[in-house]
Order: C-alpha cells, then sequence, then structure tokens
C-alpha cells in the first residue's frame, strides 16, 4: 500500500515537471540577449548605422603604414630587406602551389596584408553587403547614390588589385547566399579583359556618383578623382606592353584621357616633397586615395618597421627597407640630370655630392642625417654598419629608408605618427599621364608641362630645361627613371616592371650596395653584390610569374575554378 | 528545569578518552564512539584518539570504523584502549560521490574513480589541477606552464573526443565551478566521472566527464584542530641552453662560408674575445635563460583547519594561505583561502546546511605586455652576443634593466565567493526526502580573462618607460649611453565580475522491498549567470601617480571599455536505480536540459544512459571462493552532449566595433557581417559504452578495476568554409556536421601488504590507453583526394610532414653542383652536401615523380595536444613513524614538431638551441644538425619526421617522507598528532627530449617549464 502511495506522488511530481517545460514549449524563458551584436535589419535602417557599415569597409583599405616588416617594393630592384628572412616574393613564385597549409603570416608577412586571395574577396563581400544593404533600405536616395559610389570605387580597388596579380578573377557583384543561390555562388573566372572592362566601367559609374575633389564630407574618404585615379591607372597598366603586345594606341589614349580628366578636377602638389609624407603634410591637396592615422591610438609605425636598425645607439627598427645601389644611381644630380648624362658632375669617389633634394629626403646614405643624427653604414662605423656577410638585421646594401619615416613625432613610440598612407597621389597621376601621352601622341608639350611640375616641387631644373627636344624612346626613359624616383618605396615599382615587362630582366641581376670604408679623413667606395654568394636576390621565371598562382583552396573549392590555376604553376 | 536538569546531567557526566588502534597497533582514524543505546558519540582523530563526556550512568561503548568489525567495550576507567580488527568486506560501506548525489560503491554501475583529499596534502603546488595528475586512470593533467599562478594543467578525461572544447566539467558540491584553486586542505574526495552512466545527470555538460569535488563537511566528534604548512624551494626543471657568445659567432662564420661569403661575420680577434672573455662590454657572453631566471624561489604554504560537531550541529573550518614566488623578479602568486561548513539538525527531520568558501587570488606579472610566451620570446631571441648581463662597470643593459630595474607591473586580484544554502526535508513517507539548494556564487570563473587562469576581479597596470644603457664601441675608451626615457608612463585598470545562480531542487527515495532495493532521484536544476567587464586608461603620466585620475587628459590619452554576457540553463536530472538480492544492479538516469547557446526551439535536449552490474562474487556458487572478496561485472550505454562551440551562432547580424577607419582625423566605430548563421546548430553528441569488471581479492591484497571504453562523438562542430568557395569571403558558422570516435581501455591495480606489525608497504597503480579517430569531417579537396595527406579517418590533430631519410651527401651531386639523375628534386630551396633528403612519396598521380612536393607529405608521428598513453603508479612504505610514499607518472605518444628558436640555428637572426653544435660537415656526416647556414634554409625547415621529438615521459611527480613523532610524547605536550616531512614535486624526469621539459606546450620553446620543488614540512593535530 505504501509503495503505491510513494510511486504516486512521484508520478505527480513527474506530471508537475512535465507540464513546467511542456507550458514553456517556445523556450523563451531561456533567451538571453547577445550584447555583442544587430540585426540586418538595424544595420541599414538609418544613415548614421549605414555609415557604421561603411566604415569597416574603409578600414579594410589595406593598413600599409603598419605590419610591414617587409614593403611590397622588396619584391622589385629597388629594396632589399637587411633581415634575412625568406623573402615573400621568392615564397610566392618558388611555390608551384599555394596550398591552404601555407604559413601565411611567416612565409607571406606582407602578403597576407594585402595580396592575399581570401583577404581580398573578403574585402569584396564587405563592399556588396553595403551596396545591397543600402539598396534595400528605405534611405534616401541621394545618400543611395554617394555611399554606393564610394563602396564601388574601394570594390573596384580591391578588384584591381586581384587583377594586376592574378589576371582575370571571378567578378561577384552582390554577397552571395549558399540558401538562395544554389550553384551560382561557384564562380567562373572572367577574362584579363573582361575584368578589366568590369572595374573600368565600375569606376565610370560611380565617378558620376561622386562629389568632386571639393566638396566632400572629410578626409579620407573616396571622391570622383579617386574613382578616375584607379581609372586612369589600370588604364595606362592595361595599355602596357606586357598587357598590350599590338601597341593598340587607343588603349594609351584612354589612359591619357582619364588621366587629364583628373587633372582638370583641381589637384595641386605639396610643395614639400619630404613633408608630403609625414603628419605634418597630412593637410594638402595632392592626396587622392588615402588612409588616416590617429597618433598613439591608430598610428603609423611604419618608421619602427622599416627605419634604420639604430638611431645613435638607440634600436629603431628590424631594418626591413633597405634600398639597392641601382635605385640609388637613378637619382639625379642637382643639376637635373642623370648621373651617367655627359656632363653631370658625378664623381664616383664622392657619390653623394651635388644629388638632387629628393636623393636626401628618400634614401639615408652614410653622411645624412636622421633624427637629428648622422647615419653611418660604413664598414665599422658602429651600430648601423653594413652587414657584408648577411648576418645580422643591419643593411647589406649601405643604404637605409628615409622617405615616410616621419621624424617630426617621437620615433620611439609606439605608432605615434598620424601620417597618411597615399595609395594615390596627384603626383603620378601627372607621371600617368605623361607616360600615357606620350606614347599615344609622342612627347608633346603636356608631357612636360606635367613632368615639369614635379621637378619644380623636387627642387631640380625641369625636363623643359634639361631634356628639351626627347625623341618618343628618350623621353620614354626619362619617365620611367623618374617615376621610379618620385614614387619610391611607395608600393608602385613591382607593377611598373610587370607592365613594362622588365620584371624577368630586372628581377634576375644581382644587385649592388656600397661599401664604404675610411680612409685617411675620407672614405673610399666600392659597389659590391649585395649579397655574399652573388645570385640574385630572386629569380623570376617569365613564362609564370607576371600572374601569382591561385591558393589550392581556391580552385579546390570552386568547380568553377579548378582548371584555372594561372599557366605555369600546377 | 530545564536549565537545572541540563546543570545536574552535566555534574552527572565523566570524560573518557583513549586510543583506538588495528591489529598492527596503528590508530584508527575516523572511528566512532558511541555510547550504547544513545546519541552520545564522537570520532577519533588522525592519531586514533578520543575523548568523550558520557553520562555516569554509561556502561558500554561502541567502537566502529569504516572497514573493521564493530566492538562493544564496558566502561571500566577513564582510559580505554581498543584493539579493532579488520574484516574481510571492509570496503563493503565506501561511499562514492555521483552526480546529484552518493552510492556505496558495491552498488555502483557507473565508472567513476576516486581520489581522496588527503592523498595530496602538503604536495608541493599552487594549482590543484597539479596535484592529481597519476592519481586515477583516464584522466590526464598536462602543465603547460610553470608560472606561478598561472599553471593549471590542461584536463582531459579518456583522451580527446572532439575537436572542439573538449575540458571537463567541473563541479564543486553539486555546483559548476572550476576547484584548482581551493583549499587543499580543504577537500574531501574527488570523483572522475568517465562514463556514460556517470555523466548522463550533467546532460548538456558532460560529454567530455566530470569532475566532482566534494568540500570536507564536519563529522560528530570533539573539536580537531590541524595545523599543515612547509616552506621551500623551487627550481625549474630544466633551463634550456642556446649557443654561448663563442659558438654563435663561430657557427655564423661557418654559415657565412657555407653560403660562398668572402667576408666573415666575425674576425678572428673577435672570435678569441668571445672565446676568453677579456672584453666582456663589446664582445660579451649571455646566457638568456639562465642568467636571467631566479634560482631557489620560495613556496610556502600555510593552513589551519577545525573539525568537529555534535548531533545538532557539524563544522568544518579551514583557513589557507600559499606564496609562491615567480621564476622572474616581479611575478609572484599569492592565495588566501577561507572555509566554513555548517550542518544542523534543525528538527527531527530537517538538515540545514550552510557552506560558505571564499578566497582572495593575487598575482603579479612583470611589466605590461612581457608574460607568458613573450617573456621567454624574448629571452630566447635575444642574440648571445647582444648584450652582457651587466656592463663591467654595473651599468645596466637593457635585459637586465628590464627585469631588475623596471618600475612597470600588472597586479591581478581575484575575490571569490561561492556560498550556499540547503535544506533538506525528510518526509512522513519512509525513504523519502526534499532538498533545496540555493547557491550564490560570486566570480566563480571568469569569462573575460583568457590569458591567465585564475579569476581577475581587478587588474592594475603600469607602464613605466625605464632607463637602461648602450655601449658604443667605437670611442676609446668605450662609452655607455644612456638610452634616454622618451615616453611618458601610461596606467590602466580593469573589472571584471561574474555572478552565478544556482537552484536546486531535489526529490529523493531510497526504499526496501524484500530483496529489493530501489532508489529515485529528480532534481529541477536553474542556473543562470551574469558577466561584466569594465575597464579604463590613460597615457602620458606627468607624475608617478598610479591612479586614473592622474595621467594626462587630452583625447588620445584617455581610454575606457566595457561589456557584459550572460548564461541560462534550466534541466531536469533523474535517476532511477533497481538492487535484487545485492547481486543484480539496474540503473537509469539522464538529464533533461535546456540552454540558451541555441536558437529558439532547439534549446532542449534529452540525454539519457542506462547501466547494469552482476555482483558475481554475490552469487551461491562464488561462496566457496573464500579469497575473491568482490567481482562485479559492469556496462553502461548512454548520450550526453557538449556546447563545443560559441552561443549565438544561430543569429544572423552585424558585429559592432569601435577601432574603424580614421576618417576626417578621428575613430570611428564599425559594423561588419557575423559569420553566416546556422539556424539550426545544436550540441555535440556523444554515445558512451562502457564494460567494466572490479575485483577484490584476498581481503584487499589485490583491488583490480578495468574499463573497456568507446565513445562516437556525432554532430560535431566543424566550420564548412571548405564548401564553399574562397570568394564567397564570409566566414561561416559552425555546423554540428562532424564525427569522432574514441576508445581504449583503462585499469587500475592496488595492493597492501603488512609485512609485519611495523613494516607496511602498499602500492597502486593505474593505465590508460585511448585512440581517436576522426571519422568525419569536411576536407579541401587537395588532402581528400590523397590517401596520404587524407585528414579523414586519421587521429585528431595529426601532423602532416615530409619523411626524413637523412642527409645529401656530396655524392648525390655532379661535379657541378647539379642533383644527379634519379634523385627527386626537393622544391624549397636549392640543396647543397648537409641539407636534409625526404623520400619520394608521391606524386600528382599518386606515383613517385622525381619530385618532392606537396604531394609527398604523410602523416607523421602523434598528435602533439594529446598523450594516447597515460600512467601513474604509487608505491609507498611505512616503519613505525616513518613513511615514504612517493607518485610516478608518465605519458606515452605523444609528438612534438620543433621549430624555429627551439629547434634551428639562426632563424629569423636569433639565437640557436645547443642542439645545432652537431651540425653536419662532410666528416661529420651523422650529425643531429643539417650543414650550418647564416639563416635556415627552406630545405631544412620545412615540416617533417626530422623535428619530430617524442614527449612521453615517465616522472617522480610527487615524494614524501614523513616522520610522526609517538603519540605518547606528543600527548605530553598537548598534542595528539606531530608529524614532519619532506616533500617533492616533479623531483626526476626521465624523457628522450633535450634541451626542454617533457610537457613544453610551444613549439618554439617559449614556455615556463615546469618547476621543481623541494619542501620541508609540519603537520600537528591538537
Amino acid at each position: 500500500m505504501k509503495s503505491i502511495i510513494n510511486s504516486g506522488r512521484l508520478l505527480l511530481m513527474g506530471a508537475v515537471c512535465a507540464s513546467l517545460f511542456a507550458g514553456c514549449k517556445k523556450d523563451d524563458f531561456l533567451e538571453v540577449p547577445n550584447t555583442g551584436a544587430i540585426s540586418s535589419g538595424t544595420a541599414f535602417s538609418t544613415e548614421s548605422s549605414a555609415d557604421l557599415a561603411l566604415n569597416d569597409v574603409y578600414s579594410n583599405l589595406p593598413d600599409l603604414n603598419n605590419f610591414i616588416f617587409e614593403p611590397f617594393d622588396s619584391w622589385t630592384d629597388d629594396l632589399m630587406t637587411g633581415f634575412n628572412w625568406n623573402i615573400s616574393s621568392q615564397v610566392a613564385r618558388n611555390k608551384t602551389t599555394i596550398n591552404s597549409n601555407t604559413v601565411l603570416w611567416y612565409d607571406w608577412a606582407p602578403a597576407s596584408m594585402w595580396l592575399d586571395w581570401t583577404t581580398l574577396y573578403a574585402r569584396v563581400r564587405k563592399c556588396n553587403v553595403f551596396i545591397e544593404g543600402v539598396e534595400n533600405s528605405d534611405l534616401s536616395q541621394e545618400y543611395k547614390d554617394k555611399k554606393t559610389g564610394e563602396a564601388k570605387v574601394m570594390r573596384a580597388f580591391f578588384y584591381h588589385q586581384l587583377w594586376m596579380l592574378y589576371g582575370g578573377v571571378p567578378l561577384i557583384t552582390k554577397p552571395d547566399n549558399r540558401e538562395t543561390d544554389g550553384d551560382e555562388i561557384f564562380h567562373a573566372r572572367a577574362s584579363f579583359d573582361e575584368t578589366f572592362t568590369f572595374i573600368q566601367k565600375e569606376l565610370e559609374e560611380a565617378a558620376a556618383l561622386l562629389p568632386a575633389n571639393n566638396g566632400n564630407d572629410g578626409a579620407g574618404k573616396i571622391t570622383r578623382g579617386a574613382a578616375l585615379t584607379i581609372k586612369g591607372w589600370v588604364e595606362l597598366f592595361y595599355a602596357s606592353k606586357h598587357n598590350n603586345p599590338s601597341n593598340d594606341l587607343s588603349r594609351w589614349a584612354a589612359a591619357a584621357a582619364t588621366n587629364k580628366q583628373v587633372m582638370q578636377l583641381g589637384y595641386s602638389l605639396y610643395p614639400k616633397y619630404d613633408e608630403f609624407f609625414f603628419a605634418t603634410g597630412n593637410d594638402n591637396n595632392e592626396g587622392i586615395l588615402y588612409r588616416e592615422y590617429l597618433t598613439v591610438k591608430q598610428g603609423s609605425n611604419i618608421i619602427g618597421y622599416q627605419g634604420p636598425n639604430f638611431v645613435g645607439t638607440q634600436w629603431l627598427s628590424w631594418g626591413g627597407s633597405t634600398p639597392t645601389q641601382e635605385l640609388v644611381d637613378d637619382y639625379a644630380m642637382a643639376n637635373g640630370k642623370a648621373i651617367t648624362d655627359a656632363g653631370s658632375g658625378y664623381d664616383q669617389n664622392n657619390p653623394y655630392a651635388n644629388r638632387e633634394p629628393r636623393f636626401k629626403q628618400s634614401i639615408l646614405y652614410n653622411g645624412n642625417t636622421f633624427n637629428g643624427i648622422t647615419f653611418l653604414s660604413a664598414v665599422g662605423s658602429g651600430n648601423n654598419a653594413i652587414d657584408l656577410a648577411d648576418a645580422t638585421d643591419n643593411t647589406n646594401t649601405g643604404y637605409c629608408t628615409k622617405k615616410r619615416m616621419d621624424t617630426t613625432i617621437n620615433i620611439f613610440q609606439w605608432a605615434a605618427s598620424a601620417q597618411n598612407y597615399y595609395y594615390f597621389r596627384y603626383a603620378e597621376v601627372l607621371l600617368n599621364y605623361a607616360e600615357a601621352q606620350n606614347e599615344a601622341a609622342g612627347p608633346d608639350a603636356s608631357v612636360y608641362e606635367a613632368l615639369d611640375q614635379i621637378r619644380t616641387r623636387a627642387g631640380i631644373p625641369t625636363f623643359t630645361d634639361v631634356y628639351p627636344g626627347a625623341t618618343q624612346a628618350q623621353m620614354r626613359e626619362l619617365i620611367r627613371r623618374e617615376r621610379r624616383v618620385e614614387l619610391a618605396f611607395e608600393g608602385k615599382r613591382y607593377f611598373d616592371l610587370i607592365r613594362w615587362e622588365l620584371a624577368e630582366v630586372n628581377l634576375n641581376k644581382v644587385m649592388h650596395g656600397m661599401k664604404i670604408t675610411a680612409s685617411g679623413g675620407g672614405y673610399t667606395y666600392e659597389r659590391i653584390n649585395a649579397i655574399p654568394s652573388g645570385a640574385p636576390q630572386w629569380t623570376f621565371d617569365k613564362s609564370k610569374n607576371y600572374l601569382l598562382p591561385i591558393p589550392l583552396s581556391a580552385l579546390g573549392r570552386n568547380p568553377a575554378m579548378k582548371e584555372h590555376q594561372n599557366p605555369g604553376y600546377n | 528545569m530545564l536549565v537545572l536538569i541540563s546543570t545536574i546531567s552535566w555534574a552527572q557526566n565523566k570524560t573518557i578518552s583513549g586510543k583506538i588502534t588495528d591489529e598492527l597497533n596503528e590508530p584508527v582514524a575516523g572511528a566512532t564512539v558511541v555510547v550504547k543505546n544513545s546519541k552520545t558519540g564522537t570520532t577519533t582523530n588522525d592519531a586514533g584518539e578520543f575523548s568523550i563526556s558520557v553520562p555516569a550512568s554509561a556502561k558500554i561503548l561502541v567502537i566502529s570504523s569504516v572497514g573493521f568489525g564493530s566492538k562493544e567495550v564496558t566502561i571500566t576507567g577513564d582510559i580505554i584502549n581498543v584493539t579493532l580488527q579488520k574484516v574481510a568486506n571492509a570496503n563493503l560501506e565506501e561511499v562514492v560521490v555521483v552526480g546529484y548525489g552518493t552510492q556505496k560503491k558495491t552498488s555502483l554501475t557507473a565508472s567513476v574513480a576516486s581520489i581522496k583529499g588527503g592523498d595530496m596534502k602538503s604536495q608541493p603546488v599552487g594549482d590543484l589541477t597539479n596535484a592529481l595528475g597519476g592519481r586515477a586512470s583516464g584522466v590526464v593533467f598536462t602543465q603547460g606552464s610553470g608560472q606561478a599562478g598561472n599553471d593549471a594543467s590542461r584536463i582531459l578525461i579518456r583522451g580527446i573526443g572532439t575537436n572542439g572544447n573538449s575540458a571537463p566539467l567541473l563541479i564543486v558540491d553539486g555546483v559548476p565551478r572550476n576547484f584548482s584553486q581551493l583549499n587543499p586542505a580543504d577537500i574531501e574526495t574527488i570523483s572522475v566521472l568517465k562514463d556514460a552512466a556517470a555523466v548522463a545527470p550533467y546532460g548538456l555538460g558532460g560529454a567530455n566527464g566530470v569532475i566532482l569535488v566534494t568540500t570536507k563537511q564536519g563529522k560528530t566528534g570533539r573539536p580537531i584542530l590541524s595545523y599543515d604548512g612547509y616552506v621551500g624551494f623551487q627550481n625549474p626543471t630544466i633551463i634550456s641552453k642556446f649557443l654561448d657568445a663563442y659558438h654563435y659567432a663561430l657557427l655564423k662564420n661557418v654559415g657565412a662560408k657555407n653560403a660562398g661569403a668572402t667576408e666573415m661575420p666575425y674576425s678572428e680577434e673577435a672570435l678569441q674575445k668571445y672565446r676568453d672573455g677579456s672584453d666582456p662590454d663589446a664582445y660579451p657572453n649571455f646566457d638568456p635563460i639562465g642568467d636571467m631566471i631566479q634560482k631557489n624561489t620560495l613556496i610556502t604554504s600555510h593552513s589551519l583547519t577545525l573539525n568537529g560537531g555534535t548531533d545538532i550541529i557539524k563544522y568544518a573550518m579551514g583557513l589557507g594561505y600559499l606564496n609562491q614566488e615567480g621564476m622572474f623578479p616581479g611575478i609572484q602568486f599569492q592565495r588566501y583561502n577561507v572555509s566554513a561548513n555548517l550542518q544542523v539538525q534543525a528538527t527531527k527531520t530537517t538538515t540545514v546546511g550552510l557552506s560558505l568558501n571564499g578566497r582572495v587570488e593575487k598575482r603579479d606579472l612583470t611589466g605590461a605586455g612581457y608574460n607568458n610566451q613573450s617573456l621567454f620570446e624574448n629571452l630566447i631571441n635575444t642574440v648571445t652576443n647582444s648584450t652582457p648581463l651587466l656592463y663591467s662597470n654595473g651599468l645596466h643593459p637593457y635585459m637586465y634593466a628590464y627585469f631588475y630595474d623596471n618600475p612597470s607591473y600588472q597586479k591581478i586580484t581575484g575575490n571569490t565567493l561561492l556560498s550556499q544554502l540547503s535544506i533538506e526535508q525528510k518526509l512522513p513517507v519512509k525513504g523519502l526526502s526534499v532538498k533545496f539548494v540555493g547557491s550564490y556564487d560570486f566570480n566563480p570563473y571568469d569569462p573575460f580573462n583568457t590569458t591567465n587562469s585564475g579569476i581577475s576581479s581587478f587588474r592594475r597596470s603600469w607602464s613605466q618607460p625605464f632607463t637602461f644603457y648602450t655601449i658604443d664601441t667605437t670611442t676609446r675608451p668605450y662609452t655607455y649611453p644612456e638610452i634616454p626615457i622618451t615616453t611618458l608612463p601610461s596606467f590602466s585598470q580593469e573589472y571584471h565580475q561574474t555572478q552565478a545562480f544556482t537552484y536546486q531542487g531535489y526529490i529523493n527515495y531510497a526504499g526496501n522491498f524484500g530483496r529489493s532495493d530501489v532508489t529515485g532521484l529528480v532534481v529541477l536544476e536553474s542556473r543562470n549567470t551574469n558577466s561584466q567587464r569594465f575597464s579604463a586608461g590613460r597615457n602620458n603620466y606627468n607624475l608617478p601617480i598610479q591612479e586614473l585620475f592622474a595621467g594626462g587628459s587630452g583625447e588620445t590619452d584617455l581610454s575606457n571599455d566595457g561589456n557584459s554576457m550572460g548564461t541560462k540553463q534550466r534541466s531536469l536530472v533523474y535517476r532511477v536505480t533497481y538492487g535484487f538480492d545485492n547481486k543484480y544492479l539496474l540503473e537509469a538516469s539522464g538529464r533533461y536540459d535546456g540552454h540558451y547557446y541555441f536558437a529558439p526551439g532547439k534549446r532542449f535536449g534529452f540525454f539519457p544512459a542506462f547501466s547494469a552490474a552482476w555482483r558475481i562474487s554475490q552469487e551461491k556458487f562464488m561462496e566457496n571462493i573464500s579469497w575473491l572478496n568482490e567481482l562485479k561485472l559492469r556496462a553502461s550505454w548512454g548520450q550526453s552532449a557538449n556546447l563545443a562551440g560559441n552561443p549565438y551562432q544561430y543569429q544572423t547580424g552585424f558585429t559592432l566595433y569601435g577601432n574603424s577607419a580614421i576618417l576626417n582625423g578621428s575613430q570611428t566605430q564599425g559594423l561588419y557581417e557575423r559569420a553566416e548563421p546556422n539556424p539550426n546548430i545544436t550540441w555535440e553528441k556523444a554515445a558512451k559504452t562502457d564494460i567494466g569488471i572490479e575485483a577484490r581479492l584476498w581481503s584487499g591484497l589485490l583491488n583490480i578495476e578495468a574499463d573497456y571504453f568507446h565513445e562516437r562523438r556525432a554532430n560535431m562542430l566543424l566550420a564548412p568554409n571548405v564548401t564553399v568557395p574562397v570568394e564567397y569571403g564570409i566566414g561561416l558558422s559552425q555546423v554540428n556536421a562532424g564525427l569522432m570516435e574514441n576508445r581504449g581501455f583503462e585499469f587500475t591495480v592496488s595492493s597492501n601488504y603488512n609485512i609485519s606489525k611495523d613494516l607496511r608497504i602498499g602500492i597502486s597503480g593505474n593505465f590508460t590507453y585511448t585512440k581517436n579517430k576522426m571519422l568525419e569531417i569536411f576536407e579541401d579537396p587537395a588532402t581528400f583526394d590523397n590517401p596520404n595527406l587524407r585528414r579523414t579517418g586519421r587521429p585528431y590533430d595529426v601532423r602532416f610532414g615530409y619523411q626524413a631519410i637523412g642527409y645529401f651527401t656530396q655524392d648525390d651531386f655532379t661535379s657541378s653542383g647539379e642533383l644527379k639523375d634519379g634523385i627527386a628534386k626537393q622544391t624549397f630551396a636549392t640543396v647543397y652536401p648537409g641539407d636534409i633528403r625526404y623520400a619520394d612519396i608521391s606524386g600528382p598521380n599518386g606515383k613517385p615523380d622525381g619530385l618532392i612536393d606537396f604531394n609527398d607529405q604523410i602523416a607523421m608521428g602523434n598528435p602533439p595536444s594529446y598523450p594516447a598513453i597515460i600512467y601513474g603508479f604509487t608505491p609507498s612504505i611505512s616503519y613505525k613513524g616513518f613513511e615514504l610514499s612517493l607518485l610516478f607518472q608518465g605519458v606515452g605518444q605523444r609528438d612534438i614538431q620543433l621549430a624555429n628558436s627551439a629547434a634551428w640555428a639562426f632563424d629569423n637572426n636569433k639565437n640557436a638551441p645547443i642542439t645545432v653544435l652537431d651540425y653536419w660537415t662532410p666528416e661529420n656526416t651523422d650529425a643531429s644538425y643539417p650543414r650550418m647556414t647564416t639563416s635556415p634554409s627552406p630545405n631544412n625547415t620545412v615540416t617533417s619526421t626530422f623535428w619530430q621529438r617524442s614527449l612521453a615521459y615517465l616522472r617522480l611527480r610527487t615524494g614524501m617522507l614523513s616522520y610522526t613523532i609517538p603519540g605518547n610524547i606528543t600527548s605530553r605536550w598537548g598534542m595528539s598528532m606531530v608529524s614532519v616531512y619532506l616533500s617533492g614535486q616533479n623531483l626526476i624526469t626521465w624523457t628522450p627530449i633535450e634541451n626542454f621539459d617533457p610537457e613544453i606546450s610551444n613549439d618554439r620553446g617559449w614556455y615556463f617549464p615546469t618547476q621543481k620543488a623541494i619542501t620541508a614540512g609540519l603537520r600537528v593535530q591538537f
């Protein structure tokens, strides 16, 4: 009898419990708000909220003033790395396959910042999400036009990086969705030409939506000038020898015309070349597309990565940025002539005398100053002495980088500079125009006029003064040299070597440095191979290296890509 | 009137004392001494002594103890000494703590291992998880760090069952709480729940196993006050060695020469100076770790406990203090524990319990930014000839100044209070009772503190640049410029708080119907937690006032941050057991569990388990086998689950963050799209099977317990990224798509033998083997399509790399330096004699293709994250008052791939481990390191069997030698027991790995090696 009562009670209890849970079938009582997130609807409900999503796209423009131990220019004949890692360019080119197991951070230090396929497509998606979100929102048409224009320019920017590195790529213009899109999420590669046309058209459309240079609502934002500048650059890239073997002159003309359009927007060169790259030069009318920084909080630490190893006896950086003798030789004399020109006055035994101002502003050579302290790289001169055995982080060439090293702030404080990083600036537009116009129509007055602006700002005699009446071929060489010097260490050289089809020449050479030895109160100078073994720093296989290999994971996961690796890689 | 009566009764009382011993005259602690037919009683202390006040009318005392027969003695005088006889079925009554209750060991149908709190008392460790390894089968404790205060072991029960969160659930006194910083003296028992039957009551939290810790409760008897304290020294088990300055320079020259350089990095003169130390400032020699660490650091512990009670009220209290100095100045760990457990018999049928357990943990770290790995990273990466420890004139270079002259600090304080009130009411129905437990915990865990173990309630970080000196060797004499301080100090403060509310309602039933025993248990449990974090900081302190208000007030000087989160869980637990004739045992248990992690409508799950046992030894036909005291077969099957990933993966939306692009000169906020949601995401589901056997032979001379176990972990969370193209551009929430199998066996054997009255020996040992296999995972076609590289079907975390087959020799090359035909080309770098040669395993077509590339990788060695084999054994011997007890513990089948600064010379221009000295030359072709280069050749650094090292080890984890002063002496001092001891931790290690501790947690050697401690201590009982 007792047991019956017991089990009855247990049953009752069970029933109570069951109803307790059954009554709460919706299990809402387990809801805990997710304090870290908002819904998609909220994100695009107001302009101020949508702006935050666009800010995120802006922050995905590559942060090239930070985390760059080895700058992209070390893929070129302008720079070598002071430290003796496997340099990323070599890793990238040597890999027959870049698989998902490749340690990207270590092997690909700068690559992981922006060269990486996966990263670039993640950025493209952010643009797509924003463009679609705004389009489906109830925000004003005026807002939609302007902000869509900005997002489209950034999307084109990411695509132009993919295009230059990998060739034709899948063109994705809206955020893919597994559920609704089915197999359409597997995009095939567009051709090189199709990708170009896409970028060109996108920028054309965006330019129409955007305000011109003046009237932008905040520095650092995208304007019509940025749209047209990127457009002018991709057109130039498309017109250049490697991509235009038949030398279709209309391509050059198109590039010249677009760059001309930018020249009519009111940009001008900042008066001081060196200061332009410092925080004190942030307020200028030369920057066209750039990333801003905020001192200490989100500052630039480029000096801590790429400055000289030491300032006096105090350690500053790993010294990842050491210019080659080849670059040094391309700086003109103060009289505007190249060192190889007759009457240049160049003295092999005193090679740094009477050089143009940009040389002193850009290159740390033995005897130049940095942060008020004399920089010495001569053999046995102390902390920054040339590292002939490639045994330390010190320079192997006898040079360090000075340009863009902002010494107007406390250089020993981490990320103290608010200096901008310029993806595009007006000087490049002038050079782009001069090059395109020279190819399309020859060295006419407008070519001279564009180049003279650059030389005038640099503080040396103009092309009109020094090289009047140059032939088209002569002008081509002059422009190339001027471009190399003016845009040194700005990440431009690699794509110039690619498009001029010079990579296979210049990147299979032995690079040089300057061994300087003190002798009797003066110095003796000796050009030396910058790598002990005498081998080139890198090799460039012209049969395949003009494009990078597409990561194996990208090929493996996408049936539409599977058989479409770039030629030469497998 | 009442007062009067009680006074009278007191007056009529008399005090009887005595000592209870066993046949070998050893004291029997915890024996019950009761006046027959009354409730007056007490228990003996550790020395077997008791003292009891009895009514004058009392005639007979009943003395009993677990494992002994009970004995009645007539009261004849004031002192009564009794000898108890051991009984054969001594552990019949032994009770084991299981989920939401206790069970008699004999009627247990689940796989549960128990560790007694007393086993690890006086063990010189800061974190309790470091005292448990080797003590129980099936559970491995891996101590990856020896940093004081941050050295908790990683715990895995029965291997690893998932690629996600593999940590077991930790429970203290019935409530989810971490136990690692409890006072060891407060611990009564630790139960490790292993099979489905044992973990089913924990539902969503049980799949990785459960560890139940029970703290000490008061026992009826006179107050027993105990003190246990020790002090001793700690040193690293190993100090990793790197090249000295001379060999560094010498090998750099060798490397340069091998690269064809004509200029040597170091001249003969420099080499000579490094070698003879004649110019130590310009040619210094620095032993990065050996010179910097503090040796013989102190570890001190004191603990005081009080235990006693009457029939009405029982109490247990504890006070503990631990102080552990760190390997570097500034690093220190201090802990203060206080605990109180009260149990009150409020009415005849009502018991009320209150337990409070609080602690303060103080962790001092070195100045901001140099903790854990990065500290050793910086030391190891310091080139050996770049700086002396001190300049000859006594000035401090950077490294020395950093550690020994640096005003920066990080001080972390953790305040924890675990509190719990319980009321148990017996109901009028026999065997039926209800219980309510309410628990409020303040900071039982810290969801915000991912870098340091333990609670971080407050964190204060002061970062002040310090002065140091360098040398200018271009001047004569040398000058030592002071490096000026270029920035001002900064300070930050952080507050963390977590509150956990747990409510449990129990219905308990135990009944007996003839030969049938029935028990039932239902628990309703509700648990909520909430956590908050707030931090603020300032830069640019003009004055050294280490307070927030005193910092700079410019816009970029200020920062603050904060966030909060919460959790909810609602559950119903049940357990029903049926026993027939104490022979056939059946049990069903489980949990209906709901959790906030998942989408509405997908939050509740049901996790049942069933188990059975057959006590063969109780059968009639076994009656005559007298040497077999107990033989039990048991089996269990059930389901449990695991929360493997993060919450809210079902939600779509955007995440807000604060440091987006700088626009127009100002910081902005940003919104980014969260990983694409998975609305169907749910828990991992484990199906566990266990078959076990338990035997006790020759009255405990031999005890055996053995289990075979098997688990299938389904619904394992995997990132399905390979199912969409890389161009998809966004991460996907995890999906429940993985399947893993984990199986193995474990056994425990123990024996105690009394050789003579004074001499006893005992040993227990355990062994566990687990094997794991990933049955279904997402995999890139690049690996899946290649049988050598396929991850599916292989153990979790197995490593892939190349098969090293020795070095290239001169004979492998033509006279022009090209590899001869027929030798596979290696694609990593140009190879030379002395470079590592790899086997040509396969190619794109599945056949060797003369090219060493991706296709030639194979699965190699054992996974680095967990050992497949674990074992431990604990021999002990005692003679009269002396006792020596040892704990040996070991693991097998775990490998690491050493890399970078732990293995290679001059990687990234850093130092080289001492092991590179045996490098390849044409004369030394069986070297342990390839040819010397100024930086490692990419050919020689790819992941390969060459760098694989076994992390197997056998360790004398703990040893203790104690002497107990005879009771007749100590009683004269007014103490019932005095014992002195020497104790040690990590005393001896046998391992094949060179230059590093086998519990190394970082493949570059960036880790705090575990500590070897030797202490002397004292135990006193009043």
